[in-house]
C-alpha cells in the first residue's frame, strides 16, 4: 500500500488523530494561550476518554439486552410478545432522549450511572427491532432445510438464523451505538463529563468556540465508529450478493 | 425397508393423510404422485418427523420412527427439498458437509467425502468448493443440495419435489443423473412430484394419491398398462403409450445393418451387394457418415463419398435411447430407419421404427 492510498482510506481516522493530539498537547502546553477559544478545563483526550467510556458501556449493554430480547420475541414461545415489542420499540423511538435522561434522574441520581441506563434504555430497540426483523426474515425453507437435516433448535439458531440475520442485526447497532455516541453528549447536562461538556459549558457561557470544540469531535467520533460498524457489516454479510 | 401402517394425518377438520399403508423395499425409488393437496408432501414429512402422523405408525428397518430421537432420525435420512435450502452463508463445502458435523467426524473423513460428493455429480470440486450458493444456477444449486442429502451416507433419500422448480432442460438432466447416481449408490429413495413423465422416468414403484387416500401402488410398467380406475388414467394422461415407450431402452432391437466403406469404388459395391436398395456409409474407422440409397443406376467409376447423403453423427442414435426418444428423432427426421451408434459415433447396426411398433404391442 502507497502512503498516499494508505491516507486517502484511514484519512478520518488520521485526521481525528491529528486534531485530538493536537488538542491534547495544547491542553498541557499552550493552556494559557488558548483560554476563551479552547475548553481547556480538562485535556480532550481525558473528554474523549470518558465519552467512550459511557458509549462503549451502554452500547454493551444495549446490544446484550436487545439481541437476548429479539431472540426470545422470536422463538415459539415468546412470539405473542412480538408485536407489543414493535409498538413499545416505535414508541421508544419517539420519545426526545433528553426526556429519557431526565426520567432517569430521580431514581438514578446526577452523574455517570443514570446516563449509562438512560442510553442503555435509548439503544436497545434499534438493536432489539433489527434482531427481531432479521430472524424473522430468515426463509422457512432454510429453516425447514436445517431441520429436515436434524439439527436441533439450538444448532438452528446458532448455526443458522444469527449468521444469516448478522447483517441486519450489526445494522441495529450500527444505528445503536450511533445514537449513543450523539447522545452521550447530553449526559454532561447531568454531569457525566465526556465531550457534551464543552458544547453544555459553551452553550452557558455563550461562548462559540466551545461548542465547536466538543461538537467537532463528538461528530468525528461518530463518523468514525459508523465506518469502523460498517466495515464489520461488509465482512459478515460477504455471503450475500 | 420403509413401511406406512394405516397412517393418518388430519389438520382441523381436513383429513390431509387418510389411512395410508405402503411397503417400501431396499433399493427401490417409490414415487408418490397426485394433484396438489393429496397428502403426498405430508407423507413424506412423517417419515423423518417433520409432521407426527395422530395415528398409525411408520417403521424403519422394522423399528418405529418413535423410537429415535427427532434429530437421529433426521440425521439417517437425506432430506432434499424443492427450494433446495442451501444455507447462504456458507460454501458449497460447508453445506454438504452439514449432517456429518453434526455427527461430529473427523475432518480428514469429512474432506474426503465432500469431494467423492462433487465428483460423484460431476462437479469440479476446485471449481465448486468454495463457492456461496448465490454463485451457482439453479440446476447445480439442487445437485448441491442432493450432494448434500447424501453427505453421510443414508440408507434413506427423501426428496420433495426437488426439481419442480428447474427449467426443463436442467431437470432432465438432473432425472438422468439421479439415474445413473442410484445406479451406483443403490439409496431406498422416496420422492415426491406432481410431473406423472418424472414419475415414470426416474421410478421403480409409483404410489398415486388422491384426497389423502392411496388409490394405486404399482411398477410403473404396471400402472402405465392397467390404471385401477378413471381417476389413475385420466391423471396419467393420454400419452401413457409414449411414456411407456419412455422406459425401454432401444438395445434389443438393434438388427445388424450392412454397411460400405466411403472411399469404395460405386462398381465395387453394386457387385457386392446387388439386392439392397439401402446402405449406410462409414469412414474408414467404422464411424458412421451418410447412406446411399438406390444406388443401382450409380455410375460405377465414381467413389461412394462422392454420391452418398451425407449426415452428421447426431443423426444416429445410442442403443441406451428409450424408444420414445427414437420415435421421437424419427419423426422430427421423417425416417422409419436409424443408425445406431457408439459413443465414438462408430456405427453398431440399425432399427426400425415398425419393430418399436410391433414391440409395444407385445407389452400389453
Amino acid at each position: 500500500m502507497t502512503l498516499n492510498s494508505f491516507i486517502k482510506k484511514y484519512f478520518l481516522f488520521l485526521f481525528f488523530a491529528v486534531v485530538l493530539s493536537g488538542l491534547t498537547i495544547i491542553y498541557y502546553f499552550y493552556n494559557e494561550a488558548f483560554q476563551g477559544y479552547l475548553y481547556l478545563r480538562s485535556s480532550s483526550f481525558h473528554l474523549v476518554y470518558d465519552h467512550v467510556k459511557i458509549v462503549l458501556i451502554s452500547s454493551l449493554l444495549s446490544i446484550i439486552t436487545g439481541i437476548g430480547a429479539g431472540i426470545l420475541v422470536t422463538r415459539k414461545s415468546g412470539r405473542d410478545f412480538l408485536p407489543g415489542i414493535n409498538t413499545l420499540a416505535s414508541f421508544g423511538q419517539t420519545f426526545p432522549p433528553v426526556a429519557v435522561l431526565a426520567l432517569c434522574v430521580p431514581f438514578a441520581g446526577f452523574g455517570f450511572k443514570p446516563t449509562i441506563i438512560a442510553l442503555t434504555l435509548y439503544g436497545i430497540f434499534p438493536v432489539l427491532r433489527n434482531t427481531a426483523a432479521g430472524l424473522e426474515s430468515v426463509s422457512a425453507d432454510i429453516l425447514e432445510a436445517a431441520e429436515g437435516m436434524g439439527m436441533n433448535r439450538l444448532q438452528i439458531l446458532y448455526k443458522i438464523e444469527i449468521p444469516l440475520a448478522a447483517g441486519i442485526i450489526m445494522g441495529g447497532v450500527r444505528i445503536s451505538v450511533i445514537i449513543n455516541t450523539g447522545t452521550a453528549a447530553l449526559g454532561a447536562t447531568i454531569g457525566a463529563g465526556g465531550l457534551g461538556a464543552p458544547i453544555v459549558s459553551g452553550l452557558v457561557t455563550e461562548n462559540f468556540f466551545y461548542v465547536i470544540h466538543g461538537g467537532l469531535l463528538v461528530g468525528c467520533l461518530a463518523v468514525l465508529t459508523d465506518r469502523l460498524i460498517e466495515r464489520a457489516e461488509v465482512l459478515i454479510s460477504r455471503h450475500e450478493r | 425397508m420403509i413401511e406406512l401402517k394405516s397412517v393418518v394425518k388430519k389438520y382441523q377438520n381436513i383429513t390431509a393423510v387418510n389411512n395410508i399403508s405402503l411397503k417400501i423395499d431396499k433399493g427401490e425409488t417409490c414415487v408418490l404422485i397426485g394433484p396438489s393437496g393429496c397428502g403426498k408432501s405430508t407423507t413424506l414429512k412423517m417419515i423423518n418427523k417433520m409432521i407426527l402422523p395422530d395415528s398409525g405408525d411408520i417403521l424403519i428397518n422394522n423399528t418405529s420412527v418413535n423410537d429415535f430421537k427427532d434429530y437421529e432420525l433426521r440425521r439417517s435420512i437425506g432430506y432434499v427439498i424443492q427450494s433446495v435450502g442451501l444455507f447462504p452463508h456458507m460454501t458449497v463445502y460447508e453445506n454438504i458437509k452439514t449432517v456429518p458435523l453434526l455427527l461430529k467426524w473427523d475432518k480428514k473423513r469429512m474432506e474426503k467425502r465432500v469431494l467423492e460428493l462433487l465428483e460423484l455429480f460431476k462437479m469440479k470440486s476446485s471449481e465448486y468448493k468454495d463457492k456461496y450458493p448465490f454463485e451457482l444456477s439453479g440446476g447445480e444449486a439442487q445437485r448441491v443440495g442432493v450432494a448434500r442429502a447424501l453427505a453421510a451416507d443414508p440408507e434413506i433419500l427423501l426428496m420433495d419435489e426437488p426439481f419442480a422448480a428447474l427449467d426443463p432442460i436442467t431437470r432432465e438432466s438432473l432425472q438422468l443423473e439421479l439415474i445413473r447416481v442410484q445406479k451406483v449408490l443403490n439409496k431406498t429413495i422416496v420422492f415426491v412430484t406432481h410431473d406423472m413423465e418424472e414419475a415414470v422416468k426416474i421410478s421403480t414403484r409409483v404410489a398415486i394419491l388422491k384426497n389423502g387416500g392411496l388409490v394405486q401402488y404399482d411398477s410403473p410398467e404396471k400402472l402405465l398398462t392397467s390404471p385401477r380406475d378413471f381417476f389413475v388414467s385420466r391423471f396419467i394422461g393420454s400419452d401413457r403409450g409414449l411414456m411407456k415407450l419412455g422406459r425401454i431402452s432401444v438395445g434389443k432391437m438393434v438388427k445388424p445393418a450392412q454397411s460400405v466403406c466411403m472411399s469404395e469404388n460405386m462398381g465395387d459395391v453394386i457387385k457386392k451387394y446387388p439386392d439392397s436398395l439401402f446402405l449406410w456409409v462409414t469412414d474408414e474407422n467404422k464411424r458412421f457418415v451418410g447412406w446411399i440409397n438406390k444406388y443401382n443406376d450409380f455410375p460405377a467409376d465414381k467413389k461412394v463419398f462422392e454420391v452418398m447423403n451425407e449426415a452428421e453423427s447426431l443423426f444416429g442414435i445410442e442403443s441406451e435411447c428409450s424408444f420414445r426418444d427414437v420415435l421421437e428423432k424419427m419423426i422430427r427426421e421423417g425416417v422409419e430407419l436409424l443408425p445406431v451408434l457408439d459413443s465414438e459415433g462408430v456405427l453398431q447396426g440399425q432399427v426400425w421404427g415398425r419393430d418399436i411398433l410391433r414391440m409395444n404391442n407385445d407389452f400389453e
